[in-house]
């Protein structure tokens, strides 16, 4: 199994699915050789071969350790299903104004992310109404955070939907590749304006971590009054 | 070994970016004319480094470049 770049999540998330929770592909390899396979929800490819010989409980271990991989996908194709399999199927069509907006945030940083994906070279965007980060510190006192509960500029920190991933502090070393080793098992809730610039890729290999998390820097730092107390994980 | 950094770098530190999340890389200017190139801080107050230093002679904190 291995896990999808952000750049490619973001994508699929945006295609058809083949069937419920899952998109059937041919992907490219950082090998150069292609497999044809299914997408777990939109975020993990498996070889067609493999998954038939996997009971749920197998999937769902080799999903959790999907992103150590070494290798990774430079390309993916979907594989359309065959209009004469969907007869009888009611096809709903509505395409929100935030699919829209993200969209747009897609195309702009693409191109750069397929190049190098760390949020420091990616291309500044802005965040929507509602979206929601969070922060993993070994500090309480994160000197990140002002005195008016706002984020400093050029303050680093990953998506709610990337945190679900992480359980304890030392999982958040991991998945962020943080360099401190202490465990980073306070987790601070970010909940922006609309339109706070930032930056955003995923969390390269490094410090001996394997990364492979969201990372996102807020350019300009955040409001006043947008950022919790912590949550204290488990070490 | 960890350096725990004044109140004084501390607040320089605090307007700087971040390096990844928590940490900071900076070169380490000392009042003797040492400079310890491209250590990480944590949380703009503790400095892991391989070079003993007093926070006393520091004369300036700049972020890594490179």
């Amino acid at each position: 199994m291995i896990t999808f770049s952000i750049v490619h999540r973001w994508w699929l998330q945006e295609q058809p699915e083949y069937g419920m929770g899952y998109q059937r592909g041919v992907v490219t390899l950082s090998t150069g050789t292609r497999e044809t396979g299914v997408i777990l929800n939109g975020s993990t490819f498996v070889k067609q071969d493999e998954l038939r010989s996997m009971t749920p409980t197998d999937i769902a271990k080799a999903e959790a350790v999907a992103h150590i991989s070494r290798l990774s996908i430079t390309n993916v194709e979907l594989i359309p299903r065959a209009p004469d399999t969907l007869r009888g199927v009611r096809r709903i069509s509505t395409f929100s104004a935030y699919n829209r907006q993200k969209s747009a945030q897609y195309e702009l940083v693409n191109e750069v992310l397929r190049a190098s994906q760390g949020a420091k070279d990616s291309p500044v965007t802005v965040t929507l109404d509602g979206e929601v980060f969070n922060r993993f510190s070994a500090y309480v006192n994160d000197i990140r955070i002002t005195a008016m509960r706002g984020l400093k500029p050029g303050t680093f920190a990953t998506t709610a939907e990337d945190a679900k991933n992480v359980h304890t502090g030392r999982e958040a070393v991991a998945r962020y590749a943080l360099e401190n080793k202490q465990s980073a098992n306070k987790r601070f809730t970010i909940k922006p304006a609309e339109k706070t610039s930032l930056q955003q890729g995923v969390v390269q290999p490094a410090y001996g971590e394997p990364g492979g998390g969201v990372e996102v820097i807020f350019v300009k730092g955040t409001c006043d009054h947008s950022v919790s107390e912590p949550d204290i994980l488990p070490e | 070994m960890r350096v725990h950094l004044n109140k004084k770098w501390q607040s320089k530190l605090a307007n700087l970016p971040e390096t990844s999340m928590g940490s900071q890389h900076v070169d380490i200017f000392l009042k003797d004319g040492r400079v310890i190139r491209d250590v990480p801080i944590f949380n703009g107050e503790d400095c892991e480094t391989t070079q003993p230093f007093s926070p006393a002679n520091i004369e300036d904190i700049r972020l890594h470049k490179g």
